[in-house]
């Protein structure tokens, strides 16, 4: 049985910046791509001579960023989580409570039937 | 190595706290999101099954073969998770009481719905499928910010009649079997 050629794997060289990032992102996820990018800038500025203080500062801005988004979403998405359920609650919660109240047994609190 | 160690000769003290302090920031501020995210995945959870109960409620209530006093009981628990006030009162007095049910003897609603699965099964597995959903949906939307929420969720699934029977005695004893007093949705 003849076995269809497959192609051999690109070697490292052949990859560039952006697609070894690209990997980062995927086994990672974005905050890994961010925090890699951002350490990365930062060794380089710091090797080509760059002002530690101000390499530190884009660094604390990019992140906390970076940072800022990811909650302010995150809270957000909590939000319009609780607001659903309240939409929930109040429409078809009240209407079903309307339509059977007359479904209710008044018995004796603090006792249990039987 | 060579283009390391001047750059760290370079890098005071305060510097490396102020790093530090950095990654400690990036820490909290995951670990707060984390918190968030599973917030939200528990309301969205506790919207599906409130949308399920409601569904299966609102049929079950008007069917004449359930037994009033089921009935009685899933009317109860729409009023519970339909007033989120009222509901968390009753919450933080159920979890501490759920622990406890599992050895306790059959209730009344436990033996009507004993006889209701010998003379109709598939109506009874409704309710008891309609008290599943109710309580994932008191629990989920009163504790998702509970980390002992998993292991109530857990026990109501095995007993959900008792527990709804719990839950609606909690309720009552709480306030809702005064009608006049009755807490209004918010």
């Amino acid at each position: 049985m003849r076995q269809s050629p497959r192609k051999a794997p690109p070697k490292d060289k052949d990859r560039g910046a952006v697609s070894q990032l690209g990997e980062i992102v995927r086994y990672g996820g974005p905050d890994a791509g961010v925090y890699v990018a951002v350490s990365i800038g930062a060794f380089g500025a710091l090797a080509n001579g760059a002002p530690a203080a101000a390499v530190f500062g884009v660094a604390v801005l990019l992140v906390g960023g970076w940072l800022a988004n990811k909650w302010l979403g995150a809270y957000i998405d909590v939000w319009k989580a609780k607001k659903d359920l309240t939409r929930l609650r109040t429409g078809r919660g009240q209407k079903i409570l309307e339509k059977h109240k007359d479904k209710r047994i008044g018995r004796p609190s603090g006792k249990r039937n039987g | 190595m060579d283009m390391i160690l001047p750059m760290a000769e370079r890098l005071d003290d305060h510097f490396a706290v102020a790093v530090l302090l950095l990654l400690a920031v990036v820490y909290i501020v995951h670990e707060k999101v984390a918190k968030l995210r599973r917030q939200r995945d528990v309301l969205v959870a506790a919207r599906t099954a409130l949308r399920a109960f409601y569904l299966s409620a609102d049929r079950l209530l008007a069917l004449p073969e359930v037994p009033p006093a089921v009935k009685s009981a899933l009317y109860d628990m729409v009023r519970i998770t339909t007033n989120p006030d009222f509901g968390a009162r009753v919450f933080e007095t159920f979890v501490g009481e759920v622990g406890d049910m599992k050895h306790a003897p059959a209730t009344s609603l436990e033996a009507q719905m004993d006889a209701l699965a010998l003379k109709s099964p598939a109506l009874a597995a409704e309710i008891v499928h309609a008290m599943q959903s109710g309580l994932t949906a008191f629990i989920l939307a009163n504790g998702h910010r509970d980390a002992g929420v998993s292991l109530t969720f857990v026990q109501a699934q095995e007993q959900p009649v008792r527990i709804a029977e719990v839950v609606e005695h909690t309720a009552r004893r709480l306030g809702l079997g005064d009608r006049d007093g009755e807490p209004q949705p918010a």
